[in-house]
């Protein structure tokens, strides 16, 4: 095994732990199944660090092995054990009274990017939550670079109706 | 969904090519309701970002990072564990653990397994390919060591402490948690003064280990 790439692995695990997580929601809207997913994905990291490649995006290497866990492991175990799904308004509860106008606000915009297709919620989350490009995007939901623009484009029209 | 939206959203995005960007950004200048149409889009984009910042934020950090440290050792583990001697030493481990009152454990040296049940067997798989040098230069600071005990012992179902689990002129290296056939082994591995290692196993759905197994 590389060392350096264990290393890498290692020492970047735990800076992306929240995104992973928010990743996980976004796929499958539950507390319990996003907590799976993303100790499945660090362990599964480990075990591939080899698979790594020191100097390039931990990050995305990462979403993408998230993201095959999901599809190919947890969705399935979840679907058949019926569990359901997480609350809007729980998820981005706030104790801080500061941000509670904010997150009125996000939990609004939060219930309605939950009402969109999966694919579009996902979309909208790896380049607008994660910065990823047209392309890139495409390349990790294996789909066009059409179809990514015709997703953003129909969730934000969706969020637009909100106003 | 208006036929132009997905341009509209892609110029907002700094995606379009310099051709198309400015054929619509043409359109825009000649057409009110265009520009309506992209302003109103253009103001979807904080609110979706500040939703998925609060989401974040949100993550269960310390949950996540517990579970991350019990797997980080378990996975350590696999990388580090070697061809193992101390047989007369691993001999001893479960009946002092047992002593101890961390309940039964079966000492384990992969120099000498004559007689294991499966779930041993199946442990030699994870094991065989590793060094013993790189294993016994593990040096976990106490507050490590605690935390790997405690996790594991709440997995196996006992209280693991490094007082508990201290055994006569062994170091402790690590605690972890294997998987053998879907169901969990707790593994505290030693090293003696001579550099040699085993370990202390207990296999919680068999409910003990069963002690001096060779």
């Amino acid at each position: 095994m590389s060392e350096a790439s264990r290393c890498e692995v290692r020492a970047g695990l735990e800076a992306c732990l929240a995104r992973l997580w928010r990743y996980a929601i976004v796929l499958s809207r539950t507390n319990d199944a996003a907590d799976d997913l993303v100790q499945a994905t660090c362990l599964r990291a480990i075990e591939r660090a080899e698979q790594f490649v020191p100097g390039t995006r931990l990050d995305r290497w990462l979403f993408s092995i998230l993201r095959s866990i999901w599809l190919n492991e947890i969705r399935a175990q979840k679907v058949r054990e019926g569990r359901g799904s997480v609350d809007a308004e729980e998820a981005l509860r706030s104790d801080g009274a500061k941000a509670i106008e904010t997150n009125i606000l996000a939990a609004e915009v939060f219930r309605a990017i939950g009402q969109l297709p999966k694919a579009q919620q996902e979309t909208v989350l790896l380049v607008y939550g994660e910065g990823y490009s047209y392309a890139e995007a495409a390349g990790a939901l294996g789909i066009p670079v059409g179809t990514v623009m015709s997703r953003l484009a129909a969730a934000r029209s969706t969020l637009a109706r909100l106003k | 969904m208006d036929g132009d939206d997905a341009a509209l959203v892609a110029l907002i995005d700094n995606e379009l090519d310099e051709d198309a960007e400015n054929s619509l950004l043409a359109r825009l200048a000649a057409d009110e309701g265009l520009r309506k149409r992209y302003q109103a889009l253009r103001e979807t984009g904080s609110p979706i970002a500040a939703s998925l910042d609060a989401l974040s934020q949100k993550a269960p950090l310390a949950r996540l990072r517990a579970a991350l440290a019990l797997d980080d050792a378990h996975c350590t583990t696999f990388g580090r564990i070697a061809r193992i001697g101390l047989r007369e030493v691993a001999a001893g481990i479960g009946a002092c653990l047992l002593a101890a009152g961390v309940g039964a454990w079966i000492a384990l040296s992969l120099a000498a397994r004559g007689e294991e049940q499966d779930w041993l067997s199946a442990l030699e798989e994870y094991t065989n390919l590793y060094r013993n040098e790189t294993f016994i230069s593990l040096k976990p600071d106490i507050s490590l060591e605690a935390k790997e005990l405690a996790a594991v012992g709440e997995k196996v179902g006992a209280h693991l402490t490094p007082e508990s689990v201290a055994l006569p002129g062994l170091r402790f290296i690590m605690a972890f948690m294997l998987s053998c056939k879907g169901s969990p082994v707790g593994a505290i591995a030693y090293v003696d003064s001579a550099g040699e290692a085993g370990y202390a196993l207990r296999h919680r759905e068999s409910g003990a280990g069963r002690a001096n197994p060779f």
